[in-house]
C-alpha cells in the first residue's frame, strides 16, 4: 500500500511534468501541422533559466523577497526568457521555411534542437547544475504513514490550474475561437479575418512558457539538471502528446498522466531499467491501434 | 450499339462517415461498351461510390461485383489489375516526376520484373521496360501530350494535366475506366477533345463509368444515365428520360423548381 | 547564353559527366596514398555514413516514408556482428551478410505493424523503436549485449588472408561498398520498382489506385534500407573492434535523416555529399570543437531555407533527356 501511493503521487508529479511539455507540442502541432522538435530543448532552457534566477537573486534579493517571492521571480523570468526563445525560433527557423515544404521544416526544426541543445551546453557547460536547497520548497505533510511533499502538491495544482486556464482560453474566448478556427484551416481561417502569425505567434510563446515552468519544476524536484533533460523529457512528452491525441489540450493532460503512472508503476512493479522500453513500446501499440489518441476522434481520411 | 452484358455492378452499397450515411444501399449496374453516367447533386455520394469500387473505402453492406466476381476486400491496386482504372476529380499526378513517368505508371501492374532483375538489369527486365516505355509514349502520342513527355507533371497546364491523369489510367488497359469529372475546370476548345476523346472510348472495348457535373456533357455522351441524391439511386435511364424526370429536377432545383429550358 | 543556363545544358552531356564521374573516382581511389592517416579515417567516415545514408534514402528519400530511428538498424547490424564474432567466434567479414539479413529480418517483423502509418506519425514510431533498441541493448537481455560497456574484442575482419587493419584498408573496404551499393539502386532508380518507390512518395493514394502494391513496395524499401544499415554496422564494429549503445542515439538518427535531405531527396550523388558535409563539417570546426554542433544546428536550417530541395536534387528532366540522347 505505501508503495502504490507513493508511486501514485511519483507519477501524477512525473505525469504533471508531461502534461506541461506536451501542451507545448500540441499547440504547435495543431496549428502548423509541425513537431517542433526544439520544443524539448526550449524545456531545457527554462529549467536553466530559473536555475540562473535563482542563482544570483538568491544573494541579491532573496533575503527581502523571501522564498515564495524569489519563486515567483524565478518561474516568471524562465517562462518569459524561454517565451522569447520560442518566439525567435519561431521567425529565424519555421516562418521562412514553413511554406516551402513539411520535410525541410522538420529538418529545420531537427537543426534548432541541436542548436538549442548546444547552446545550453556551450552556456552552462557539460555538467549537471544542482538546484540548491535553498530556493526549494522542503516542507511536507505526514499523514499516518504517508509523506507529501509540498512540492509535489505544488507542481500538481499548478499543472491543474495552468492547463484549465489554457484550456478556457482556447475553447471559451474569442481568440480560442480563432486558434481553433487556425488549427482547422488556416486558408479559410485567413479568408475570414483571422489573423493566422498571431495564433501561432500565440502558440510559440504559450508553449515555451508553460515547458519552461515544467522545467523549474523538474529541476526543483530532481535537484538537478542537465543539457540533455530537453531530449529526453521531450520524447517523453511528445509520447505523451500522442498517447492524449495531438491537439487537443485535455489530451495532453490525460496522455501526460497516462504516461508518468505508466512510468511510475511500471518502475515500482516490474523493473525500473525497463520502464522507457514500456512507455514507447505503449507508443507503438497506441499508434498502430488508435492512432488518434485517448480522447482524439477516428477520423476516415478524404479522398 | 449497347452491349446486353453487365460488366461492372454495385448491389446495396452502404457507405457511412461517422453516423453519415455517403452512400444507402446503392445499386448500379453498368453494361459492357457503354458510358454510363453518375449524377447528382453535390455531397450526393458520386465519388464515394467510386471510391468503394475501387476499393480505397470499404462498405459497411453491399456487394462490389466485376465480370461476375466479387471485389470486396481487394486492395486497389489488386482491384486495377482485374482491369479497373480511375482518375480523380482533381488530378492526382505524381507532380514531381516527368509525364512520361507518370503514364508509365498505368503500366506497372503489368510489368513482373522483381528486385533482383532489376538491379541487375536481366535481359527480360530490358524488354519489359522498354515496352513500358513504349506503351506510355503511345498513349501520350494519342492525347496530344507528347512535347510534354519529359516536363514535370507539375509544371504543365491544367487542362493537360486531366489528359495526363487520362492516358495513365489508359495505360494500365482497363476494361472498365471511372472518370470522376473529366471536363471539370477545362476551356472550351480542351473540354471538346476530352469529349471526342472519350465518345470513342467504347468502340476501342472499353467500358466508361462517368461522374460529371456538366448536363450539356452527360447528355450528349450517356447512354444510360443514374441519378443519385443523398446516397440513394433515384432515377435512371436514358438521357431524354432523366432530362424531363421531376423527381429529378427536383433534386437539382428543390421542390417547386421548374426547368428553364 | 547566360553561364548557370549553359552549364545545365552541359550536365545532359554525356562526355563532361563522364570525365566528373571518372576524376572524382580518381580522387577517391588516390586519396589514401598521399592524405594524412587522420584524414584517411576521416574519409572513411565519410564512406560509412554515405552507407547509411544510401539505405536511409531509400527509405525517406524514394518512398517518403519519415524514419527518424534508422539507427536502429545500424545498432542491430553492429551487435549481430559482436555477438556472433566475439562470443562465437565466427569470422567477421563472413558476417558482413549476416547482419545484412539480421537488420533486414528485423525490419521486417518491427515494420509490419507500423507500415500503413503516415507522415508524423511513423517519425514518431520510428523514434521510439530507436529509442527501444537502444534501451534494450543497454538492459543486456540474456547478458548477450553487454550492457552499458557493450561487447569488446571484435576480431579484425581477413580478406583472402590479408588482414584489414590499417585506416587506407577500411577506406577501400567500405567506399567499394558505397560503390557497389550506388551502383544497385542507380539501377533500381531505373526500374519500375524505382519509379513505384517515388509514386508512393508522390501520391500514395494515386499510386496504390495505379496498381502500385503500396504494403508490399514499402516493406521493401525498409527491409532494403536496413540492409545496407546493417552491412555498415558490421563495418563500424569491425573497425571499432567494439560496440556499445552510446553509438547509436537519436543523434545519430537525426544526422542520417538530415544527410538525406541535405543531399537531396532520391538522389544518389546527394547523399554521398550530404554524408561528406556531416562528417567534415565538426572537422572544420575542430578549433571551436565545442559549439560545432551548435553551428551544424544553424546550418541545417540555412540550407533548408537556400536550397530546400537539397544540395543536389535529382533532376528526372534531364535524365530522361540524356537517355533520349543516348
Amino acid at each position: 500500500m505505501l508503495t502504490f501511493v507513493q508511486q501514485l503521487l511519483n507519477g501524477l508529479t512525473i505525469g504533471s511534468f508531461y502534461a506541461f511539455v506536451a501542451l507545448g507540442y500540441s499547440l504547435v502541432y495543431a496549428i502548423l501541422k509541425l513537431i517542433n522538435f526544439a520544443h524539448g530543448d526550449l524545456f531545457g532552457l527554462g529549467a536553466y533559466l530559473g536555475y540562473t534566477v535563482f542563482v544570483y537573486a538568491f544573494g541579491v534579493i532573496g533575503a527581502k523577497l523571501g522564498l515564495w517571492g524569489l519563486l515567483a521571480a524565478g518561474f516568471v523570468a524562465a517562462a518569459l526568457g524561454t517565451a522569447a526563445a520560442g518566439l525567435i525560433i519561431e521567425r529565424v527557423a519555421y516562418r521562412p521555411i514553413y511554406p516551402i515544404g513539411r520535410l525541410p521544416a522538420v529538418v529545420s526544426a531537427l537543426g534548432m534542437a541541436i542548436f538549442l541543445s548546444n547552446f545550453i551546453m556551450a552556456v552552462w557547460g557539460p555538467r549537471y547544475l544542482a538546484y540548491q536547497e535553498s530556493f526549494i520548497p522542503t516542507g511536507f505533510w505526514e499523514i499516518g504513514e504517508f509523506r507529501i511533499r509540498v512540492l509535489q502538491v505544488l507542481i500538481l495544482v499548478s499543472s491543474l490550474v495552468l492547463l484549465g486556464i489554457l484550456y478556457f482560453v482556447v475553447e471559451k474566448t474569442t481568440f480560442g475561437a480563432a486558434v481553433r478556427a487556425v488549427a482547422l484551416d488556416r486558408e479559410t481561417a485567413a479568408l475570414m479575418g483571422i489573423d493566422s502569425l498571431k495564433v501561432i505567434r500565440f502558440a510559440f510563446a504559450v508553449g515555451p512558457a508553460l515547458g519552461a515552468i515544467a522545467g523549474v519544476f523538474v529541476g526543483m524536484y530532481y535537484r538537478q539538471i542537465n543539457f540533455t533533460m530537453g531530449w529526453v523529457y521531450g520524447l517523453k512528452a511528445f509520447t505523451a502528446t500522442i498517447l492524449g491525441g495531438i491537439g487537443n489540450i485535455p489530451g495532453a493532460m490525460v496522455g501526460g498522466i497516462f504516461l508518468g503512472l505508466l512510468e511510475a508503476f511500471t518502475a515500482g512493479y516490474i523493473s525500473a531499467a525497463w520502464k522507457d522500453v514500456f512507455v514507447f513500446a505503449a507508443l507503438m501499440l497506441m499508434l498502430i491501434f488508435r492512432p488518434t489518441g485517448l480522447l482524439g476522434e477516428k477520423v476516415a481520411e478524404k479522398v | 450499339m449497347m452491349g446486353d452484358s453487365v460488366i461492372l455492378e454495385t448491389q446495396g452499397i452502404t457507405k457511412r462517415f461517422r453516423g453519415l450515411v455517403a452512400v444507402d444501399r446503392f445499386d448500379i449496374a453498368v453494361q459492357e461498351r457503354t458510358i454510363h453516367s453518375l449524377i447528382g447533386p453535390n455531397g450526393a455520394g458520386k465519388t464515394t461510390v467510386f471510391n468503394v469500387i475501387t476499393g480505397i473505402y470499404r462498405p459497411e453492406e453491399g456487394k462490389v461485383l466485376f465480370e461476375g466476381q466479387v471485389l470486396n476486400g481487394l486492395k486497389p491496386h489488386e482491384i486495377l489489375a482485374r482491369g479497373i482504372a480511375r482518375t480523380f476529380q482533381n488530378p492526382r499526378l505524381f507532380k514531381n516526376m516527368t509525364c512520361l513517368e507518370n503514364v508509365m505508371a498505368g503500366q506497372h501492374a503489368h510489368g513482373r520484373a522483381g528486385f533482383w532483375s532489376s538491379i541487375l538489369r536481366l535481359p527480360h527486365q530490358r524488354r519489359e521496360e522498354r515496352r513500358i516505355r513504349e506503351r506510355a509514349e503511345e498513349w501520350l502520342k494519342r492525347l496530344n501530350l507528347w512535347h510534354f513527355r519529359h516536363e514535370l507533371a507539375r509544371n504543365i497546364p491544367y487542362g493537360c494535366q486531366k489528359l495526363l491523369e487520362l492516358a495513365r489510367a489508359l495505360a494500365a488497359q482497363p476494361k472498365v475506366l471511372l472518370l470522376d469529372e473529366p471536363t471539370c475546370g477545362l476551356n472550351e476548345s480542351e473540354k471538346e477533345t476530352m469529349i471526342q476523346f472519350i465518345e470513342g472510348l467504347p468502340k476501342e472495348g472499353l467500358t466508361v463509368l462517368l461522374v460529371e457535373h456538366n448536363m450539356n456533357v452527360v447528355m450528349g455522351l450517356s447512354d444510360l444515365i443514374t441519378v443519385m441524391n443523398y446516397g440513394k439511386k433515384i432515377a435512371e435511364g436514358p438521357p431524354e428520360a432523366i432530362y424531363n424526370d421531376p423527381v429529378v429536377i427536383e433534386a437539382y432545383l428543390g421542390r417547386g423548381g421548374t426547368r428553364v429550358a | 547564353m547566360n553561364p548557370l543556363k549553359k552549364w545545365r545544358e552541359l550536365r545532359t552531356w554525356a562526355p563532361l559527366r563522364l570525365a566528373f564521374l571518372a576524376l572524382f573516382l580518381a580522387f577517391l581511389v588516390s586519396f589514401p596514398f598521399w592524405g594524412s592517416r587522420y584524414w584517411v579515417d576521416v574519409g572513411f567516415y565519410v564512406g560509412l555514413y554515405a552507407l547509411l545514408g544510401l539505405g536511409l534514402n531509400v527509405i525517406l528519400g524514394e518512398v517518403g516514408l519519415f524514419n527518424l530511428g534508422h539507427a536502429a538498424f545500424w545498432a542491430i547490424g553492429a551487435y549481430a556482428t559482436a555477438i556472433l564474432n566475439a562470443r562465437f567466434g565466427l569470422p567477421t567479414l563472413a558476417l558482413l551478410p549476416v547482419s545484412a539479413l539480421v537488420a533486414a529480418g528485423c525490419a521486417w517483423i518491427i515494420s509490419s505493424p507500423i507500415i500503413h502509418l503516415r507522415g508524423d506519425y511513423l517519425c514518431i514510431v520510428t523514434i521510439a523503436l530507436g529509442e527501444i533498441v537502444r534501451l534494450v541493448l543497454i538492459n543486456n537481455p540474456g547478458g548477450l549485449t553487454g550492457g552499458p560497456n557493450g561487447v569488446v574484442g571484435i576480431d579484425r575482419p581477413v580478406f583472402l588472408g590479408h588482414v584489414i587493419r590499417t585506416p587506407m584498408d577500411f577506406y577501400f573496404l567500405v567506399w567499394a561498398l558505397v560503390a557497389l551499393c550506388a551502383f544497385g539502386l542507380r539501377q533500381l532508380q531505373r526500374s519500375r520498382i524505382g519509379r513505384a518507390w517515388n509514386y508512393i512518395r508522390e501520391d500514395e493514394i494515386a499510386a496504390e489506385a495505379m496498381g502500385v502494391d503500396v504494403r508490399a513496395l514499402k516493406l521493401l524499401a525498409f527491409v532494403l534500407g536496413a540492409a545496407l544499415a546493417g552491412i555498415a554496422g558490421n563495418i563500424f564494429a569491425a573497425k571499432m573492434r567494439m560496440v556499445s549503445p552510446d553509438s547509436f542515439t537519436f543523434l545519430e538518427s537525426c544526422l542520417m535523416f538530415c544527410i538525406v535531405l541535405l543531399g537531396g531527396m532520391g538522389s544518389i550523388p546527394g547523399t554521398i555529399l550530404g554524408a561528406a558535409l556531416v562528417v567534415l563539417f565538426p572537422e572544420i570546426l575542430r578549433p571551436v570543437a565545442q559549439y560545432r554542433l551548435l553551428f551544424f544546428g544553424l546550418a541545417l536550417a540555412a540550407t533548408m531555407y537556400f536550397r530546400p530541395g537539397g544540395l543536389w536534387p535529382r533532376r528526372r528532366a534531364v535524365e530522361f533527356l540524356r537517355e533520349a540522347k543516348s
